[in-house]
């Protein structure tokens, strides 16, 4: 599956970036936006919400890339969150305990 | 309009003769210049007059005047040489006119009527004027600067050519170029840059025409100059560009000087940096400016820590001042310097100081050459030790030649007088006596030669760590309590050597270690291991060359010794026992032997810390050099033998040793017991060794009692006591032989060997009456041997005849060697000899030169030679005369009888060995028609070509249950007796485990946890259930059982299979055999299968590789032993190489044809010669019915690959046909769990390698409850960890493992196969039962 990313301003919360992938996190996507994301992350503020809307899975490799970001969010003092998680990809991310890492909101 | 023309005034002359022209003309003009200077002439004299007179801007001449004429005037200017422009004013205008006029030179024409052009006209002109003088005082600039550019090319001191960069030809050389080519200029003209520089020239141009931004180049190149010389040059080259052709000036400088100074100076700077001898630089006053690596070895100090200080080696103070001492005096020092490392270490080194001096003769450096010579301190030691050890030999062995003669005539004499004496004569005691102190004297000779390196030496290749256990075993139940005992042996340490010297060696040094903390106690450790020397290694004790040695160590924690005792220790007689405890032999002995086989010995004391000694013995080139190598066939058997000794350590080791040598064996520790045991079935044993001294019964009265249950029953001694003193006790009449302690396996053998063929020749005799016919029988069969003896001393001579006949042969006897060859060629035609024995040193002619001539005349008469001083050369020259054996003086008759009753029986024996060899050849010839065969009725087939008749290799296949076949390939080390056994042996553990597995019955159980009893888990696999790892056991159990078994030092390769056709997987175990090759269909190539293992039974847990591989169909394996893969061309060229071309070319071939036809071109490649056993077996993954609850896939390894697979994945759990009914969420946990499999595998696995696969099977049980996973790799496999890894939600490691155990139900990994397992189906709870998975997260 290919995936085009966007990654968009939010316009009522200047200070806030949400990463929005438009497809899964896994083996075969997780490079390109590793890259993208990490990127993006640089223009970050105050937040930075993961909007998983569009995501239906999540492998090993994507829960790498989200540990990835959140690190790089908490070395600079950025909050971090995931949003619009699918209940399965909840299920998994329990699995690693990373809700207690950081607020993850079903969609 | 120019600002030249506006300022001053113009000047005008005219050439007029109409002087209202000249004024119409000029009033014309001052309209347009309001300053004009004007005259006006009418004669050639009156406009040359003006030109003189000053400078004119233009000259305006009428066309045609009385008596001149613009021709005229134009002539004028021009003769003087004037550029003035001149312009005809006419008042005739006639085209030809105009035409001449502006031909001789004129400007402009203009005509009266017209004369508005005239201005614009003079004004052109004089624009033109300017120019054309601009133009002029160019060119003479122009010129000017050519010359001097010319000086400057030709006067150049450095050579320069000028070069057309398109035709490479010299358009130009200065002189200096000509003088450094030593060519003419002309000449070099000629040449062209490619006489000069070769084929560069073109590279030169080319770079100069390519980069037309640059105008400068320079090149390093190499030139040849007229006496063939090639020099070193540096080219400048400026380019020239000129319109189309581009010119360059190439100055060349001549580097070549200061090339081979940069050369010289880099070979010096390497030399010295490279220099083994270590080296540094100080200045005058020792401050170091600079130290090579070998310094640096040496000292440990680095450069860069030493540099701008003090050279400072610690415990040599001396030094420094030395050096600032020799800087003074200004002369070199040497001498000897005993520095100290940076690690401590103390090193002995010659040490150079030498002075740098410069023109003036100062001194400005200093050279500080330091040489290790603590390695040539500790030979020259070592070699004062082994000429002193030398002379005292020397002298012993002079001792001992004529003591043994003395010692000769004593005990012969001794035994002589006892003979004759009666029975129960008092003297018998005394003379028993004299005897057994003679016999004393005669092991004490031995020892003395032994010490001095007079004795043979008779090296087999053996392995050391067998001789040692076996002494240790020995001494340990000797060794009190309070000494701690360690050992660390390795097995499979080859050396060449003579096994009893071995035995005594390790004997002694232990029992020294003994002495040293036989009050205290303490510690004794005992280390043997393989090390190996390289020449560069600073630790390599003194006297040895590089390569591969044994190393062992035996350390105790005594008394130690000081340095006095510790210098003299190797000394012959030299004790610290009191007098009578010692005889001060037995490290001279033990330093002689280690030497003679090439080793060294190093000792270590420290006064009351202990001991250590540390042997190195060169291990033998032969490592191949399998186990039976040690022992020689003759010894082994198969006979029945009864040992009895009340040691139970000396009955084991007896048990096991005779069992390795294929003997049956039966110990008893009691004599009772065994004289029950032997009265219960007398006809059960062919032999029988008894202890002498025992509790309950001594071996003497033993033997008596079952020799009068039945005479002929051969029993052998065993004694305590020395060969001698068990004679001196008067027992000998009751046994066949004697074998003394300490005795190695091979001495029992050897004597049970010797007896047995006596007792089997007494046998093929026809017995009536079992005593007396039979001895008598026995006596006409040695009477038929008539013994030819050639000895000069009388006394010797008799004594061998009264030995000889009293065993009854008939002796002919010889004065020497002379007398004896005459006797033989007498004696020939009647009745021939059977057995040669002769003295070496004999007059007229020696044993040596009789030995040859009657191997020459008959080479079948065994021939034995006596050698009084154990003479090394003289045997090694017999031996090779073909000699059969030798005696060493003195010997006792039980020696002598025992050499020539098997030189005779080898003699009838040897016939039989040639026939026996000429079978196997037979044997052989007949099985290379062989073609392959199927395994009963599986689809395997095998080619099996055993080497010899003896050992080798085995290959067994079973069906399993589940129609899966399980096969075995195994290959015993060696062609032995032994061998053969072991796979026998071997062959009875598989099959008892296999059984025991029930392997060859239906199994019911479904399902087994991996806790379970091992043998339901090889079980539960031959079923096709849960795949646990069944190969893995089985390899356990073989592997334990060959090293609890009887042929534990005869390691056994194997490689096990599991193949299961119908789903094409094929599980590999690999204990010692690497090779298999599978032909894939799809891809039309062969690879080979790498895994590795080592042989079972020499770890203490196997090392083994697991591949699982799934076969596609039409895929082929090959599987074969070392003996196929290894087959050598004539030209060394392995078969490994080509196999796999061979097997791929071979794939439209029937797979049993196939396997035929590979075996062929195996042996057509070592052009016939195989030098193993040769077992090759194939098989051919067939078809398999597509089955509907299956998913099989293999897919390259790509990342994208794998969202396909688990879409694939994701249909077939939804395929209503299936009928599963399972949540969402589970199946988003399966297919979640088979993406990390998958993951897992291309990433880790397979490392996306783009030629790799990844194979996926998956299966829904017959209840539809249950779902197995298999995702394969082609990596090397990994181990799973425990189940319980914490997840820490920080870490960023693989979480794919973890992830896959919450949501299967089991896990299993074999080699690269990760299999899991997943529950189908609900339990009442509503869960899929995990329990691993829940305590691993929570």
């Amino acid at each position: 599956m290919v995936n085009t990313k966007t990654i968009t301003q939010d316009k009522k919360l200047a200070d806030v970036l949400r990463l929005s992938p438009q497809g899964d996190l896994v083996a075969s996507s997780v490079e390109e936006e590793r890259a993208s994301m990490l990127k993006a992350l640089e223009s970050a503020e105050k937040a930075v919400i993961l909007d998983l809307s569009s995501t239906e899975l999540v492998d090993s490799l994507g829960i790498t890339l989200i540990l990835g970001l959140y690190k790089s969010c908490q070395k600079r003092g950025i909050t971090f969150s995931v949003e619009g998680a699918k209940k399965d990809i909840v299920r998994v991310f329990k699995l690693f305990s990373l809700n207690k890492l950081f607020p993850v909101s079903e969609g | 309009m120019s600002p030249e023309i506006v300022t001053s005034p113009l000047r005008l002359l005219f050439v007029e003769d109409c002087e209202d022209d000249f004024v119409l003309v000029l009033r014309e003009l001052k309209q347009e210049w309001e300053d004009i200077e004007s005259k006006r002439v009418d004669t050639r004299e009156g406009l040359k007059e003006m030109l003189a007179s000053k400078t004119w801007d233009v000259v305006i001449s009428d066309h045609a005047m009385p008596g001149f004429s613009s021709e005229g005037a134009l002539e004028v200017l021009q003769e003087l040489g004037l550029d003035i422009p001149f312009i005809v004013v006419s008042g005739v205008v006639r085209e030809e006119i105009v035409t001449e006029t502006m031909r001789n030179g004129a400007h402009d024409f203009i005509s009266k009527s017209n004369l508005v052009r005239l201005a614009p006209a003079i004004q052109r002109e004089l624009k033109e004027a300017t120019l054309r003088k601009e133009r002029c005082k160019i060119q003479v600039q122009l010129e000017a600067s050519e010359r001097r550019h010319a000086s400057l090319f030709h006067a150049n001191p450095a050579p320069m050519l000028l070069i057309d960069a398109g035709s490479l030809l010299i358009e130009d050389a200065n002189p200096a170029a000509a003088k450094f080519f030593g060519f003419p200029v002309t000449s070099l003209r000629q040449v062209g840059l490619r006489a000069i520089i070769g084929r560069q020239a073109w590279t030169i141009c080319k770079t100069i025409k390519q980069q037309t931004s640059k105008n400068s180049y320079r090149f390093s190149e190499q030139v040849r100059i007229s006496d063939g010389s090639l020099r070193d040059v540096e080219i400048f080259a400026c380019v020239l560009r000129q319109g189309p052709k581009t010119h360059f000036y190439a100055t060349i400088f001549d580097e070549t000087e200061r090339h081979n100074a940069e050369i010289n100076q880099a070979r010096l700077v390497a030399a010295v940096e490279q220099i083994t001898e270590a080296l540094a630089i100080t200045d005058a006053k020792g401050v170091v400016c600079y130290a090579n690596s070998a310094f640096e070895k040496l000292t440990g100090q680095r450069m860069e820590d030493i540099e701008g200080h003090t050279l400072d080696l610690t415990c040599s103070d001396a030094l420094p001042e030395r050096i600032v001492e020799t800087a003074i005096q200004g002369d070199p020092w040497e001498g000897r310097v005993s520095i100290r490392t940076l690690q401590g270490k103390h090193v002995e080194t010659n040490v150079t100081i030498s002075p740098v001096k410069d023109a003036e003769g100062h001194v400005h450096d200093m050279v500080i050459v330091l040489r290790d010579v603590t390695r040539e301190i500790e030979t020259e030691k070592q070699l004062r030790q082994v000429e002193k050890m030398d002379a005292l030999g020397a002298l012993a062995a002079g001792i001992t030649h004529d003591f043994n003669n003395v010692l000769t005539a004593i005990l012969s004499a001794t035994e002589l007088i006892k003979w004759n004496l009666p029975e129960k004569s008092p003297l018998l005691t005394k003379v028993d006596a004299i005897l057994q102190a003679g016999l004393f004297a005669s092991g004490l000779t031995k020892q003395i030669l032994a010490f001095s390196r007079r004795t043979e030496e008779r090296g087999i290749p053996l392995d050391l760590s067998v001789i040692t256990r076996n002494s240790l075993n020995m001494l340990r139940s000797t060794l009190p309590n309070n000494i701690e005992q360690h050992y660390e042996i390795s097995s499979g340490i080859w050396v060449t050597a003579d096994p009893s010297q071995l035995h005594q060696v390790i004997i002694n040094l232990v029992l020294n270690a003994f002495h040293a903390m036989e009050h205290s106690g303490g510690l004794l450790e005992v280390s043997l291991s393989e090390v190996l020397m390289r020449p560069d290694a600073v630790d390599v004790p003194a006297g040895l060359e590089e390569g591969r040695y044994a190393k062992l160590t035996i350390r105790d924690t005594g008394c130690g010794m000081d340095a006095q005792t510790l210098e003299r220790i190797f000394e012959p007689f030299f004790t610290t026992k009191a007098a009578g405890e010692g005889t001060g032999l037995g490290l001279s002995v033990v330093h002689a032997t280690i030497s003679k086989l090439g080793g060294t010995i190093q000792v270590n004391s420290e006064l009351g810390r202990g001991t250590t000694f540390q042997v190195f013995l060169p291990c033998s080139s032969g490592v191949q050099a399998t186990i039976d190598d040690e022992l020689p066939q003759d010894v082994g058997g198969s006979e029945h033998i009864l040992f009895v000794d009340d040691e139970d350590i000396l009955t084991a080791l007896a048990k096991q040793g005779l069992q390795n040598l294929g003997y049956q064996v039966s110990t008893r520790t009691s004599a009772r017991e065994a004289l029950e045991l032997f009265q219960s079935n007398p006809k059960y044993f062919d032999l029988v060794f008894t202890d002498l001294m025992m509790a309950d019964m001594n071996g003497s009265e033993l033997a008596n009692r079952m020799l009068e249950i039945r005479p002929d029953m051969p029993i052998i001694m065993v004694s305590g006591l020395p060969a001698s003193s068990a004679l001196a006790m008067n027992v000998h009449a009751a046994f066949k032989g004697i074998v003394t302690k300490p005795f190695t396996p091979f001495d029992l053998a050897k004597n049970a060997r010797i007896v047995l063929v006596k007792a089997q020749k007494s046998e093929s005799y026809p017995i009536t009456s079992p005593d007396s016919s039979r001895e008598s029988d026995d006596a006409h069969r040695k009477q038929s041997h008539s013994i030819l003896v050639a000895e000069d001393s009388h006394v010797t001579r008799g004594l061998i005849r009264k030995w000889l006949e009293r065993s009854g042969y008939k002796v002919i006897e010889a004065k020497d060697g002379q007398n004896a060859w005459e006797l033989y060629a007498e004696m020939n035609t009647q009745a021939p000899i059977s057995l040669l024995l002769t003295d070496v040193e004999m007059p007229r002619m020696d044993g040596l030169e009789l030995a040859k001539r009657m191997r020459k005349a008959d080479p079948s008469i065994p021939i034995a030679i006596f050698t009084s001083n154990q003479d090394q050369a003289s045997i090694k020259t017999a031996l090779q005369l073909g000699v059969n054996d030798y005696l060493n003086k003195p010997f006792e008759a039980q020696e002598l009888i025992g050499c020539v009753e098997k030189l005779l029986a080898e003699r009838s024996s040897r016939v039989e060995a040639r026939r026996s060899a000429e079978t196997a050849q037979a044997v052989r010839l007949a099985q290379r028609a062989m073609v392959a065969v199927p395994e009963k009725d599986l689809s395997l087939y095998s080619l099996y070509e055993p080497l010899t008749d003896a050992g080798g290799d085995v290959f067994r296949g079973l069906r399993c249950s589940s129609n899966s076949v399980f096969f075995v390939l195994a290959d015993v080390a060696g062609h032995s007796v032994i061998s053969s056994y072991a796979v026998a042996a071997f062959l009875a553990m598989l099959s008892t485990h296999v059984s025991e597995c029930h392997g060859l019955r239906p199994i019911v159980h479904s399902h087994h946890d991996e806790s379970e009893h091992d043998s339901t888990a090889f079980a539960c696999a031959m079923s096709g259930n849960v795949p646990c790892d069944p190969l893995r056991h089985l390899a356990m159990k073989l592997n334990h059982d060959i090293q609890e078994g009887p042929f534990s030092e005869v390691p056994v390769c194997v490689l096990l299979g599991l193949w299961t056709p119908e789903t094409g997987r094929l599980h590999l175990l690999n204990a010692g055999i690497p090779h298999g090759l599978v032909c894939r269909r799809e891809e039309g190539a062969t690879y080979p299968i790498e895994i590795n293992g080592v042989p079972l039974g020499v770890l203490p847990k196997p090392m083994v590789e697991e591949r699982v591989i799934y076969l596609q169909p039409g895929d082929r394996m090959l599987l074969g032993t070392d003996g196929f893969f290894d087959v050598l061309s004539p030209s060394k060229v392995i078969f490994n190489d080509t196999a796999p071309e061979q097997w791929n070319a071979l794939k439209e071939t029937p797979i049993d044809w196939a396997l035929s036809i590979i075996c062929e071109v195996a042996r057509n490649h070592g052009e016939g010669v195989i030098a193993d056993d040769l077992l090759v077996i194939g098989f051919e993954q067939p078809l398999p019915a597509a089955k509907h609850d299956e998913l099989r896939l293999r897919i390259p390894s790509t990342a994208r690959l794998i969202d396909l697979a688990c879409k694939q994945l994701t249909d077939f759990l939804g395929d209503p046909a299936k009928g599963l009914t399972l949540s969402s969420e589970r199946r988003f946990d399966i297919v979640l769990a088979l993406r990390e499999a998958l993951t897992n595998a291309v990433y880790h696995g397979n490392q996306e390698r783009p030629d790799t696969f990844v194979d996926l099977y998956c299966r829904i049980d017959e209840q539809a409850s249950k779902l197995v996973i298999s995702v394969t790799d082609e990596g090397q496999g990994f181990e799973l960890g425990p189940p319980t890894i914490t997840v820490d939600p920080l870490s960023e490691r693989g979480r794919g493992l973890p992830l896959i155990r919450n949501f299967a139900q089991s896990l299993k990994v074999v080699g690269s196969e990760l299999t899991m397992e997943f529950n189908l189906k609900e339990n009442c709870d509503g869960e899929y039962q995990n329990h691993n998975a829940r305590q691993e997260v929570g």
